[in-house]
């Protein structure tokens, strides 16, 4: 009896005392070098645009994918299609409405290795305050020394996703009926982060 | 100075005739928003679409109001001698109010579509930017002239800041139009505009320098 006090005491105490599980890399934005593009029919064009002002968060370790997350978060109102009357049409009630939903989020709740460098990122994507589940698939590009910055590790993710923009409310539909603006948005997320050697 | 109705019948003839010309015109500027459609336009539907529209058309008929009221103000000798400087003054005084009731009819509908909680702000926007320092600096120049003897403001101390005011605001409108409208980017309207811009400026110019000269 004595002893299964003893082992109960002592796992109690490992316990306690474990050292945490070891978290997955953090990964700093290279905003420069990153960005959330985007490109739409337009009758019989592809326009293509830009968000450029947005967050992220991300630990990545190939490894440790239980430990690994993503979470982007895009300023609506930072939409850029070269058309300044265009991105304000864009964010309106037409569309994005940003003065009324000034983000849009997503959060990764698990990561599967797809091999071959590619990854399932599944998560809660949020727009227009509404959230979705969401699966990004999304490539490892690489990692290796920064070539210019110091002591620094450069990685680079690219992540697409085709996204049918009235399933998200980004639109009534009348310009798809209208046969102006497809439904249909490709995405590519393409990042470049940066972590200390 | 002279002053009054004008005297003759000859004149009372050539005020009929810049009247009317006046008038073609502002009706000529209205029909813009009609026949030379913004991309913005195409990509409005029902009563976007009419609020947009009839922003333009207010917008246009300010723009040559505001043309006009520099002519007006500036007035020369063969105008005063046609109109008279009392009708001028009045006109003037008129002509401001009205500008202002356009301008703000003008920014209110123009604005409504895309949302009020949407505003074309920040760098990328400066031309819109410029049209809103232009509403600002005409409605407080507006709201300084028909009160300044309530408001105890010296005669000569609001002439020095309502004629340069005066000026910059007609410059910044200009500049406003041919650089937020798709339809003044280029091509005749843009030529127009430029030429009406460059027209006004003429005419103050002589105007000042014989006004100088006789001095
Ligand atoms: C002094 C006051 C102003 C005058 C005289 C003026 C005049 C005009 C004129 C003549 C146009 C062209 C209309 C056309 O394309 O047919 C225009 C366009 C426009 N104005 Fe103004 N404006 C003024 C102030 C403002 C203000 C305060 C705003 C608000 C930010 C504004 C926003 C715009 C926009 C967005 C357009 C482009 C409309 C389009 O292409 O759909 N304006 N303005």
């Amino acid at each position: 009896m004595k002893s299964i006090v003893q082992i109960i005491m002592a796992l109690t105490v490992l316990l306690l005392f474990a050292v945490p599980a070891q978290s997955a890399q953090k990964w700093e934005l290279d905003k420069a070098h990153s960005s959330f593009y985007f490109n739409v029919d337009h009758i019989f064009s592809k326009t293509h645009g830009q968000f450029n002002d947005f967050k992220t968060e991300i630990s990545f370790d190939p490894n440790n994918l239980g430990e690994s997350s993503f979470y982007f978060e895009i300023a609506v109102k930072s939409i850029n299609t070269n058309i300044t009357k265009r991105d304000k049409h864009l964010q309106s009630g037409d569309f994005f409405d940003a003065g009324k939903y000034p983000l849009m989020t997503f959060r990764s709740k698990s990561i599967t290795d797809a091999g071959n460098g590619m990854y399932q990122v599944a998560g809660d994507f949020t727009v227009k305050d509404v959230t979705y589940d969401l699966t990004i698939p999304i490539q490892l590009v690489g990692v290796k020394e920064h070539p210019t910055a110091k002591g620094k590790l450069v990685a680079g993710f690219d992540g697409r996703v085709t996204l049918d923009r009235l399933a998200y409310k980004v639109g009534s539909g009348k310009f798809y009926e209208l046969g102006v603006i497809g439904k249909d948005v490709d995405v590519l997320v393409s990042l470049e982060v940066l972590a200390d050697k | 100075m002279e002053s009054g109705k004008p005297k003759n019948r000859s004149n009372k003839v050539i005020v009929a005739v810049l009247i009317f010309s006046t008038l073609v015109i502002i009706g000529l500027a209205a029909s813009v928003p009609f026949y030379f459609e913004t991309t913005t336009i195409w990509y409005k539907t029902g009563l976007d679409k009419t609020f947009l529209r009839f922003g333009q058309v207010a917008g246009m008929i300010a723009l040559c109001l505001i043309l006009l009221q520099i002519i007006i103000a500036v007035r020369g000798a063969y105008l005063e001698s046609w109109c008279g400087v009392a009708n001028l003054v009045r006109l003037h005084q008129v002509n401001g109010l009205l500008i202002c009731l356009l301008i703000l009819v003008h920014a209110l509908l123009i604005l409504l579509p895309e949302g009020l909680n949407n505003l074309p702000i920040g760098r990328k926007y400066w031309p819109e930017m410029v049209g809103g320092v232009a509403l600002v600096a005409l409605l407080a120049t507006t709201f300084f002239s028909y009160f300044r003897e309530a408001l105890k403001i010296g005669y000569q101390r609001w002439r020095f800041i309502h004629r340069p005011l005066g000026y910059l605001i007609a410059l910044a409108v200009v500049i406003h139009v041919l650089f937020v409208s798709d339809v003044f980017a280029s091509g005749v309207l843009r030529s127009l505009l430029v030429s009406a811009g460059g027209g006004v400026s003429l005419y103050v110019l002589v105007v000042k320098t014989l006004l100088f000269m006789k001095k």
